[in-house]
Order: C-alpha cells, then sequence, then structure tokens
C-alpha cells in the first residue's frame, strides 16, 4: 500500500515537473564523445588553466609554467605566439606568488589570454593583423591589471603610512613584492616586443599611463588622482541617494 | 525538513547543490533559470564577488503546482566551494530536504571532489543528517570538457571514487550547454519529494 502510495506520489510530481520543464529532457550520453581525442599542442596547458581555482596551489602553477616553457621552446619562430606565452608565464608567476590574495582578475585574464592563444595556434589561416590585434588586447588588459596591481599597492602603503603616523612609531617599509616584480619586467620586455611587431602597440601604450614607467613620486600622484576621482565620484552618489531619501521622506 | 504550511496547503523544499569550488554548482542553477525563466517567473539571487566567486550562497526558488492538493515551492541553493567558506557552506545546509552533489570530471580535481564529498558527510552530521539516507544525486559534470581533449576522470572511477557505498542515482552533465542538468534536478525534486511523503506518514 505503502509503495503504492509512493508511486503515486512519483507519478504526480512526474507529471507536474513535465509540465514545467517539459521539452528539454537531454539526456545524453558522452561515452561515444569521450573517444573524439583533440590533437591540439595546447591540451595540456588547456587542462591546467582550466584546473587553476580559487584555491591556488604550487603544483599547478609549477606545471603551467612548465607547460608554458615548453611551448615557448615549440614556438620559438612565431613571435606572437611567444609572447602570449609569455603573457600567460607572468600572469601565473604572480599568481602562483600571491595565491588566494592575487587580484581577482588575474586569474580572469589568464583565461582570456588562454583563450586567444588558443584562437591564435588552431586558427593556422588567421591573418597576421587579426592575431596582432588578440595579442594587444590582452596586452592591453595585463597592462590595466598591473595598474590597478599598482593602485592597490599605493592604497595599502598610505593606509599602513597614516595608521603609523598616528600611532607615531618608526615605520619600516614593506618587502617589495617579488612577484608583482616579476610581472612589471615580463611587461616592460613584451612591449618592447609588441611595439616592434605593431603599429598599434603605442596607440594602446599612450591610451594608458604606464605605472612602471613613471617616477615612484609621479606614480603616487597618478594613483592619488585616481583615488581622488574614485571618492569624488562616491560621494556624489552618496549625495544623490541621501537626496532621494530625503525627497521620500 | 521541509516547511510545511498545513493551513495554506504549502509545502517548501530546500534541494542543495553542493561540490568542489568552479565545479559548476553555479552553472546548473544559471542554466536552469536562463532557459525556464519564462515558465517559472521567479529570480535567481546570486551573491558574487569581483571575481565571480560565489560569496554566499545562490538561490533560485520556484513552484511546481499542486501534488496531493499541496501548492509546492521548491527552492535551489548553491553553496560557496571554496574550502575556507565551510561555515557558510553549513549555514546553507540547515534544514536541507535533497542534494545534489556536482563532482568536477577534471582529472586533476578528483582528490577535490572525494574532499567535498567527505566535507559535505561531515557537515549533514552537525545536522544529524545521515549522507547514506537523505535523498542525493551525483552529477559528472564537465564532460563536454572530453570534446576539447582536457583529461577526465572516467565515470568508472567517478563512481568508484564517489558513489560505490552511496548507490546514488548518477549523471553525466555539462552545465555549461545544459546537458542532463534539467534530468538531474527533476530527479532530486521526485526523490525528495517521495521521502518527505514517506517521513510525513
Amino acid at each position: 500500500m505503502n509503495n503504492q502510495e509512493n508511486d503515486a506520489v512519483t507519478d504526480e510530481v512526474e507529471e507536474q515537473l513535465e509540465n514545467v520543464f517539459g521539452e528539454n529532457e537531454e539526456t545524453r550520453d558522452f561515452s561515444e564523445e569521450s573517444a573524439v581525442y583533440s590533437d591540439s599542442p595546447l591540451r595540456d596547458l588547456k587542462a591546467i588553466a582550466l584546473s587553476i581555482d580559487w584555491e591556488i596551489d604550487d603544483e599547478i602553477m609549477t606545471r603551467l609554467n612548465e607547460e608554458v616553457e615548453a611551448l615557448k621552446e615549440k614556438y620559438c619562430d612565431d613571435n606572437i605566439i611567444v609572447l602570449f606565452l609569455r603573457l600567460l608565464g607572468s600572469v601565473g608567476k604572480y599568481i602562483k606568488a600571491k595565491k588566494a590574495s592575487s587580484h581577482p582578475d588575474a586569474i580572469k585574464l589568464l583565461n582570456t589570454v588562454f583563450i586567444n592563444l588558443e584562437k591564435v595556434v588552431m586558427s593556422e589561416d588567421m591573418p597576421e593583423m587579426e592575431r596582432e590585434k588578440l595579442l594587444l588586447g590582452e596586452v592591453k588588459r595585463f597592462k590595466k591589471l598591473k595598474e590597478d596591481i599598482a593602485i592597490r599597492k599605493t592604497v595599502v602603503a598610505k593606509e599602513e603610512e597614516t595608521e603609523v603616523s598616528e600611532e607615531a612609531e618608526p615605520i619600516i617599509a614593506g618587502e617589495p613584492q617579488i612577484a608583482d616584480a616579476a610581472m612589471q619586467e615580463e611587461l616592460k620586455t613584451s612591449e618592447v616586443e609588441v611595439s616592434e611587431i605593431s603599429p598599434l602597440a603605442g596607440e594602446i601604450t599612450s591610451e594608458i599611463p604606464d605605472i612602471a614607467q613613471m617616477q615612484p613620486h609621479e606614480a603616487f600622484a597618478y594613483a592619488l588622482d585616481e583615488i581622488r576621482e574614485v571618492i569624488k565620484a562616491e560621494f556624489k552618489a552618496l549625495r544623490a541617494e541621501i537626496k532621494l531619501w530625503r525627497e521620500e521622506r | 525538513m521541509a516547511f510545511v504550511n498545513l493551513k495554506k496547503k504549502e509545502v517548501q523544499v530546500k534541494i542543495v547543490y553542493y561540490g568542489p569550488g568552479r565545479g559548476g554548482k553555479t552553472t546548473n542553477l544559471e542554466f536552469l533559470f536562463n532557459r525556464f525563466k519564462g515558465r517559472i517567473k521567479t529570480e535567481m539571487v546570486a551573491i558574487k564577488t569581483h571575481g565571480d566567486r560565489t560569496l554566499f550562497f545562490d538561490f533560485l526558488p520556484f513552484d511546481i503546482g499542486k501534488i496531493k492538493g499541496y501548492d509546492i515551492r521548491i527552492q535551489l541553493y548553491t553553496v560557496p566551494g571554496q574550502v575556507k567558506y565551510n561555515a557558510t557552506r553549513r549555514l546553507v545546509l540547515r534544514g536541507v530536504d535533497g542534494m545534489v552533489f556536482v563532482a568536477d570530471s577534471m582529472k586533476v580535481r578528483r582528490e577535490k571532489n572525494i574532499l567535498s564529498l567527505k566535507n559535505l558527510q561531515e557537515n549533514l552530521a552537525t545536522y544529524n543528517k545521515n549522507i547514506f539516507k537523505i535523498p542525493l544525486v551525483l552529477q559528472y559534470n564537465k564532460r563536454d570538457l572530453s570534446e576539447h581533449g582536457i583529461p577526465l576522470l572516467s565515470p568508472e572511477i567517478l563512481k568508484n571514487d564517489l558513489n560505490t557505498q552511496l548507490k546514488a542515482p548518477s549523471f553525466e552533465a555539462s552545465a555549461l550547454i545544459g546537458t542532463n542538468v534539467v534530468p538531474t534536478m527533476k530527479k532530486i525534486i521526485t526523490m525528495t519529494l517521495a521521502s518527505l511523503q514517506r517521513e510525513l506518514k
């Protein structure tokens, strides 16, 4: 009896579910597809890139670096691919050093660099201009990330400075970030090579002020301006909110 | 235990998608929401950090109509997969009626799957729930990656690692393209409601 009642409920539930979620019953057997095995030279790199999650461990980042180095050798005659790989390597080094405290956009960047690298490698007929465009897009993102990291560092340093001056105690400056330095250094080299490849590179460089090229006091002033702009915008939004709130009352 | 309102003849069922970080729990819910938003007429709530990580949980409520005269309201939740958010995961499990464990089929994630399932067992135990008794469906996600040549764990290995003792219904799926997302959800709802019916007897 109990079983019969259970069956009746199950039938009713299934019928209701069919009413709401019908027509899209997509049962699919993947076993045959598993036999399809790609010969992509980036297969291992892709597996590594996809497996980097938010619990970043040294093992996976070391594998990423090894794979990047191996591919650099394989594609040493193709400047565009080598530069893509260098970008991947730089971001990878940064993530490895910073782990979970990496800038959130770093992993996103790693993924987009890989996706575009894959496009370039797999589309043999891709025109040179298109390949350069994809690369420069990633360089632009890389520079933006580098800027964001520099700004974040400046803000943290400023906060520390304020805290210490409030406590009236002497300060010892924090150690320079090795990974950030590596990243900046890597980008410097990438920029030189990119500008050799494409005239567009110059345009991109001039669009975004490059903190790495600035004197420390200039970089600090630039970061302060950025912060000032953000605070201004925040206050403006806050004032608008208060105005709305008052009107509602 | 599900929330049952005898006066209003309403039952609220809570189903939680659990699994390792970046395994596809949120993608399951996003697929369901995007595909059926015209029919379920509710909103999906997602709280994410700057880097698209699930910070707290995702929440997708919807009604499936009347069963035995009761209005059935389903609430789908995800938990944050990152190890450090265990307190949040435990909190989301409070009052859970059914579970979907979303395993990542990638070879490199083998250990994370096992650890996450163990973590689920421990967290359920804090609410005196037994992983062997709660309605549970296993989903082996990201099967589509085989088409891209990514080394995957075979369904047999996944079964050996995760399902030898549990013997739960399982689906090979791709939450990204939607394969077997709906059958997974239908199965867990059916199992959970059948289990509730038995408990309420």
